[in-house]
């Protein structure tokens, strides 16, 4: 599995982790290419949804990260939002995915953990292997219709 | 007797124009069974029925303008339907001082020699005051939850394999959505289609979002009536997945819904002592 290359998906808040990742790449820090940043207005805005397309879509692994609670150019959105994760990592526990979804708090100031912590996910989401799950639904269902239809 | 003192209850508020419909439950088509009625002439009273086969939640009506219409409902509400009733006041979907609860316990729903008993209380006040004291808690015990721990206990594939199995039946009626009295969107997310979060066709992709969303959407306001699982079709275990949720809450939020009209519904809201050990 080492020639394995995972897909990441990255929502990020637009005030603090984006201006984070921004920070990283103007102090020339290198870090793995795996993660595609989408830039959401606040974490608050991140519909579980989001998560689930992604995984449909064919991602291996998803960071969600935002702005320290206190933070927040909404003043409450990433403490809302950090409720709403406790519940849905709960419910993504139950229906069989774990270690796919990581969550971080990243500021604007800082580059270096950002640059860190996508090498970190890229490394665990390796040690776990590529996300089979759907695209096996997938594959088993498109079967099953050539079954059905000689 | 129960049933007789809940006709009596109902003809006298209809006479005397408290309410203006009542809804209720008559004898089914079958032996052993209710269906839904709507009663506005005091003179058809005596086709109310109460039994311990009152299964049906009768509160996904109260949102619906086709009741809304008929002015001031009267509802016969079993425990569990009173909560779900008080978490409909508490998200702004209906008017409490507009309703009369016709409130009922019935222990053992199902079984035939099972007690029925008649709350004393109209008003939604009331039954908040009779569930803090009587019930509080209960419901975050049983089957279900001896369930769910075994579902716990085994390992992430497994417990994505069980649900692929389970899911794979679904055929997407959303029987599970017409059931519940908290699924009142006038637009589901499912019937979005710019962009298109659920797949509509019965398609493994779409089944897995649909259940997924569905769980979601009621996470922290689910009073586990069992409503859903029972409109299910083909028996998929949807009370696992509310339970899931609805004990998380608990524990981490110390919330349990439907005793409290007046408070903020727990993922509206937050505290900053909330967990934080899994963001880094």
């Amino acid at each position: 599995m080492n020639d394995f290359e995972p897909k990441i998906l990255a929502f990020v808040c637009n005030w603090c982790t984006y201006l984070g990742a921004d920070l990283a790449g103007t102090s020339r820090l290198k870090y793995a290419p795996n993660v595609r940043i989408i830039n959401i207005p606040c974490t608050g805005r991140l519909n579980p949804l989001f998560v689930l397309k992604a995984f449909e879509r064919g991602a291996d692994g998803v960071i969600i990260s935002g702005c320290h609670p206190a933070d927040c150019h909404y003043t409450s959105g990433s403490s809302i939002a950090r409720r709403r994760w406790i519940v849905f990592r709960r419910l993504l526990d139950v229906l069989g995915i774990q270690g796919r979804v990581h969550f971080f708090w990243v500021s604007a100031a800082e580059g270096r953990k950002w640059a860190d912590i996508t090498d970190e996910v890229t490394q665990s989401i390796k040690r776990l292997g590529p996300f089979t799950a759907f695209p096996a639904l997938e594959n088993a269902w498109a079967a099953s219709r050539r079954l059905a239809r000689p | 007797m129960s049933q007789e003192k809940l006709q009596s209850k109902a003809k006298a508020l209809l006479e005397s124009n408290e309410a203006d419909l009542i809804i209720g439950y008559q004898k089914g088509y079958v032996a052993n069974s209710t269906r839904p009625i709507f009663i506005t002439q005091p003179e058809d009273i005596g086709r109310l029925v109460l039994n311990p086969f009152c299964h049906n939640n009768l509160a996904v009506y109260l949102t619906k303008h086709e009741i809304k219409k008929w002015g001031r409902p009267a509802i016969v509400a079993k425990t569990e339907d009173i909560r779900s009733i008080i978490v409909l006041v508490q998200e702004f979907q209906i008017k409490a001082e507009d309703m009369t609860i016709l409130g009922f316990n019935c222990p053992e729903l199902g079984n035939p020699d099972a007690a029925v008993s008649l709350y004393e209380a109209a008003r939604i006040e009331d039954y908040e005051r009779i569930l803090a004291n009587e019930t509080k808690g209960t419901e975050l015990a049983g089957e279900t939850f001896d369930e769910l721990d075994g579902l716990l206990a085994m390992s992430p594939e497994e417990r994505f394999n069980f649900w692929q199995e389970e899911f794979s039946r679904c055929i997407k009626c959303y029987a599970c959505r017409a059931a519940c009295p908290l699924c009142y969107c006038e637009r589901c997310i499912t019937e979005v289609n710019q962009p298109l979060w659920i797949e509509p066709s019965a398609h493994p992709r779409g089944n897995w979002a649909w259940n997924f969303a569905r769980a979601w959407h009621l996470a922290g306001r689910c009073v586990l009536c069992g409503a859903c699982e029972r409109a299910c079709p083909v028996d998929i275990p949807l009370m696992l997945l509310n339970a899931a949720l609805a004990r998380e809450v608990a524990e981490k939020f110390d919330y349990l819904p439907g005793y409290h009209s007046k408070i903020a519904p727990p993922l509206a809201t937050f505290s900053p002592d909330d967990e934080a050990a899994f963001i880094h």
